[in-house]
């Protein structure tokens, strides 16, 4: 019964969703104050029946109920539990409800804590998302019903074993908030142009909800590269992969509307090219959802390639992206253009920063489709790989890695560049200091890297330069110099910490880009292989039977300077009910390095086959995403950030209010 | 029942959810451009606050003081030209409420009545755990047991069981199948050659082949007294024409003290078959009993070729070949019943599956045959 309950109350949201589309905003056209306050409820309504589905369909996986054709189709009963819950969304159908969920809890959240909204925006932003909410639950109750019911069956066929993982349970989830976190950005953006008015208020309302959609969304891709590196076995860390694509251009273009709702908030101005921005951000997330569904791109990810689903997707996402664009060309020339500015000024530097971003978006967009259009206009395949991204991605990050530390620097309206230039001295300094230590002690590798490594140095360095100039460092003396510090506004340390985690990424990806070694060692037992200065002996290998797959597990001891410094198990498994192997890498973490060991194969002789890759620095490229996904918290803990009322805001700053 | 209750709670929640801002008596009218005039003087404090700490304020500050006021004013002017907002229209109050207390449980209703599976009960696997094996589709245990008995083969309890299952289930072949796997764990008992002696012959069609014949030998040499291999052994020897060592044997065993009608019956029955068949041929050695299964065979296979048989017929004469230790016939049968039956797919995998459970070898044709 629970099953059905379920179903039942996932239609019920749709009912409720229909009814959301229409009353409030039909309430905002004849201000009807009692149409428009149905939004808030049914908003968190819609909320409550979908957590009741979707916690059905997580019980119906919990227990193995194979009488449910989508867990009969994803589960084993011998899974373990994590991996039960997990299987959840490890399929089409669940994370559609969960990519639903998550759009409900954002209306929710519109509805709780945006009380200091005018009524009228609020009621078209709640109707807009109910629109999305409509579209999407159609979509699961018309071709990927979840609660889909059959005979009963005893064993389920297994969930796709790379997806048996922790890194699985909790990648879709964050992403998935971060996709579909710009939808209300996005549903800002039209209710924006519904109403006709847009303001600085505006920005500062948009900016929270997507620095929210950000922080997910960078957690969300630096989990799925580590996730790929770790559990594919091929020691890559980005592909390039059409559906990394995908879920990057969010990322960029959301990456430039964070910065320019920046300018939007503190000078009224780039009005019409934020509300741009927030469209496409969102129209991005639906086309890679649209990619990853739709079966067009053929990837680690496209677990569900339907045709029938595809087109339905792709219908979707015309008529949103196409009506909001259709709405955006016919309403953006009503809107007020905002103040001036010069073309050196902080102002200047965002633009140029989203000039960057979004070209190399629009790069990486032309990468990923190509192909898809290529085919489609000749019927020849071609494929555009990482020479193509790295060569037009890398070539635009350099000069907006090299601009960057200036942007916090420059005063708004109009800044001064050589006195700014001059603060960022040390910063220089310290670029060079790195640039020539690398070119001294690392002998192999390409010219540029050490450059490259400078550049790293100087956006790390060059991130805290504003810091230093807030707090007076180091001419007002050491205590009062860290007092201000202390009581630096958050955002300002956000940004820094930010920038500094760009560099940190950067850095790690110019390291093991340069200076990776991969090696192939056939080994009897007791023999060596050596990477990196460390020395792996072969110890011998065993298989094993584990719940709901079988494994061969090679056992080996690295050395380094013959001492035993960790002992790897490198295994190859095979899950019966799929009938597929999979491969789980030895993976040994030596200060921010990784000596990385895979296994081949056990040939009949019993000698083993393991790939050795000895990735230098390689941590730095999630640390550097971590060091991102905090800064973006700890912007949101500022003050002005914060949904809250105003009064209650001022008295905390006042508490953390500088001195002197 | 208690499903259609809970569901019209839950519709019940859902209608109240939007009808109650709807019927509501007190209703704040809302002030549309506050909170951006809140945001504005929050800017302006902000503002304030840092001019106070620097002391000497920069020109920068106080312009955006300036221009921040300019904003806020004409958002308060705005605010002024705003229509005043209203409850709502009555008729549309109606026609909204209606729709919530109406429109939601009835489309709910009718889609799922098309969708959901409302007599479906949960089905999980603890429940499953619990479920007498009367309940369980025989079919999916099987598999189970095959499924664990891969991962250890060497269960001779578990090929066991499963052997009996399939005795019950009348598919001998999987039946001698796990026999042999019992007999590889266990080694060779008087019990397990019967059985699979046994099950081999009801593969054959009843007609005992030459490996379990020499099951059923080997058995009674290691246990004379069990009745089962020498009733097979009867059957045996009295289908190869020695019907009158077939009677010694049913003699013999008639004469077992054993207190069942059915047994006697059977057993007489037996001996006065045996009896008749021994007094018919009497006078001609054994040979012609082959001979006559020959000639019946011969007579089946040159009907075969002249018309169409049907599947039974051509199984029986595959399989009457291999008793006879005809290989190259019944494989030159298997390939001409292919041929006949190619275009029914299910006919041909019964063949195929009746090929595999008695070895029958392809055709290997030479290259010139190939050419033909």
């Amino acid at each position: 019964m629970i099953v059905e309950l379920g179903h039942m109350a996932l239609l019920i949201a749709f009912s409720l969703s229909v009814f959301q589309s229409i009353v409030p905003m039909w309430g905002a056209r004849t201000n009807s104050s009692k149409l428009m306050a149905t939004a808030d409820i049914s908003s968190l309504a819609i909320l409550g029946f979908i957590t009741l589905a979707f916690g059905a369909l997580m019980w119906a996986y919990a227990t193995s109920d194979f009488s449910v054709v989508n867990v009969w189709q994803n589960s084993h009963s011998q899974m373990p539990f994590l991996y039960k819950l997990s299987g959840t969304w490890g399929n089409h159908e669940g994370s559609m409800l969960l990519w639903v969920f998550i759009l409900a809890v954002f209306a929710a959240a519109v509805g709780v804590f945006g009380k200091n909204l005018p009524t009228t925006m609020r009621a078209n932003v709640l109707g807009v998302q109910a629109w999305l909410l409509t579209t999407f639950l159609f979509f699961i109750v018309l071709t990927s019903n979840p609660f889909a019911r059959q005979a009963p069956a005893l064993e389920g066929k297994d969930l796709n074993p790379i997806l048996q993982d922790i890194g699985l349970a909790i990648h879709p989830p964050m992403l998935y908030v971060g996709y579909v976190g710009f939808s209300i950005t996005f549903a800002f953006s039209i209710a924006a142009l519904i109403e006709g008015r847009i303001d600085s208020a505006w920005a500062r309302w948009v900016r929270p909800w997507s620095m929210v959609a950000w922080i997910f969304l960078t957690a969300g891709i630096a989990m799925g590269s580590y996730w790929a590196y770790y559990e594919l076995g091929w020691g890559g860390w980005w592909f390039w992969d059409p559906v990394e694509n995908a879920s990057f251009l969010p990322w960029l273009s959301g990456t430039a509307l964070l910065h320019s709702a920046l300018v939007m908030e503190k000078r009224d101005s780039l009005k019409i090219w934020t509300v741009l921005l927030a469209i496409i951000t969102f129209s991005l997330s639906l086309l890679g959802t649209f990619l990853v569904r739709s079966g067009v791109l053929t990837s680690v990810h496209t677990f569900a390639s339907d045709p029938a689903r595809g087109l339905f997707i792709l219908a979707i996402l015309s008529a949103f992206v196409g009506g909001a664009l259709f709405l955006f060309a016919f309403r953006a020339s009503r809107l007020e253009q905002g103040g001036l500015f010069a073309p050196i000024s902080r102002e200047g530097a965002l633009v140029l920063n989203n000039v960057l971003l979004s070209t190399s978006a629009a790069t990486v967009l032309i990468g990923t489709l190509f192909p898809v259009v290529y085919e489609a206009i000749t019927g020849a395949k071609i494929s555009v790989g990482a020479p193509f991204f790295n060569l037009t991605f890398g070539a635009l990050m350099i000069p907006l890695v090299l601009v960057m530390p200036f942007g916090p620097l420059l005063g708004w309206k109009r800044g001064d560049i050589i006195a700014v230039s001059q603060r960022l001295l040390f910063a220089l300094f310290a670029a060079i200091v790195v640039i020539i230590l690398a070119y001294g002690f690392l002998e192999r590798g390409p010219w540029i890297a050490p450059l490259m490594m400078g550049i790293s140095a100087w956006l790390i360095v060059g991130a805290f330069a504003e810091l230093l100039q807030r707090s007076g460092l180091p001419k007002v003396g050491l205590k009062t110099g860290f007092a201000r510090l202390a009581g630096l506004k958050r955002s300002i340390w956000a940004t820094a910490i930010a920038h500094a985690g760009v560099g940190v990424t950067m850095l790690g990806i110019v390291f093991v880009t340069a200076y990776e070694t991969e090696s192939v060692a056939i080994l009897k037992q007791g023999e060596k292989a050596n990477s990196a200065g460390y020395e792996i002996t072969f110890n011998g290998y065993q298989t094993r039977s584990v719940a709901n797959y079988s494994e061969e597990l090679v056992q080996l001891t690295i050395r380094k300077n013959g001492k035993i410094v960790r002992v790897g198990t490198p295994s190859k498994r095979f899950y019966p009910a799929r009938q597929m192997p999979t491969s789980e890498a030895s993976i040994n973490t030596f200060g921010f390095s990784q000596l990385y060991i895979a296994l081949g194969e056990v040939k009949p002789d019993n000698s083993v086959v393991l790939r050795i890759w000895w990735k230098p620095m390689i941590t730095l490229i999630w640390l550097g995403s971590v060091l991102m996904v905090f800064a973006g918290g700890l912007s949101l803990t500022d003050r002005r950030a914060r949904i809250g009322s105003p009064k209650l805001a001022k008295n905390r700053n006042l508490g953390a209010a500088p001195i002197g | 029942m208690l499903f259609w209750i809970s569901s019209l709670i839950l519709l019940f929640v859902a209608s109240f959810c939007v009808v109650w801002p709807l019927v509501k008596k007190d209703t704040v009218v809302a002030d549309e451009a506050t909170s951006s005039l809140n945001f504005y003087k929050d800017q302006i404090n902000q503002i304030d606050q840092e001019i106070q700490r620097q002391k000497k304020p920069s020109s920068a500050l106080t312009s955006e003081r300036a221009e921040i006021a300019r904003r806020m004013l004409r958002e308060a002017r705005r605010e002024t030209a705003t229509i005043k907002r209203s409850a709502g229209g009555r008729s549309s109050l109606v026609v909204t409420s209606l729709a919530a207390v109406l429109g939601i449980p009835i489309l709910s209703i009718i889609l799922y009545s098309s969708l959901g599976a409302s007599g479906q009960a949960d089905f999980p696997l603890s429940a499953r755990k619990n479920l007498s094996l009367k309940d369980q589709p025989i079919e999916d245990l099987v598999q189970k047991a095959e499924k664990h008995l891969i991962n250890k083969p060497n269960d001779s309890k578990g090929w066991k069981l499963l052997a009996d299952v399939y005795g019950r289930l009348n598919r001998p072949g999987d039946r001698a199948r796990s026999l042999r796997q019992v007999i590889r764990i266990e080694g060779k008992t008087p019990i397990l050659l019967t059985d699979l002696g046994e099950a081999l012959t009801v593969v054959a069609g009843n007609i005992v082949p030459a490996e379990a014949r020499q099951m059923f030998d080997e058995a009674i040499s290691q246990d004379s007294e069990l009745v089962k291999p020498r009733i097979y052994l009867a059957l045996a020897l009295d289908q190869e024409g020695k019907s009158q060592e077939a009677l010694r044997i049913w003699e013999n065993l008639a004469r077992l003290n054993v207190n069942d009608q059915e047994w006697a019956k059977l057993a007489s029955d037996q001996i006065k078959r045996l009896k008749q068949k021994v007094g018919a041929s009497q006078g001609t050695p054994d040979r012609p009993g082959i001979e006559e299964i020959n000639a019946m065979v011969q007579g089946l296979a040159s009907r075969l070729e002249d018309e169409e048989g049907t599947l039974q017929e051509w199984s029986r004469l595959i399989r009457s070949y291999m008793v006879l230790d005809e290989p190259v016939k019944a494989s030159l049968a298997l390939e001409k019943a292919r041929k006949q039956f190619s275009r029914t797919p299910d006919d041909l995998q019964k063949l195929n599956e009746l090929a595999k459970q008695l070895k029958v070898a392809d055709v290997v044709r030479s290259p010139q045959g190939a050419k033909e």
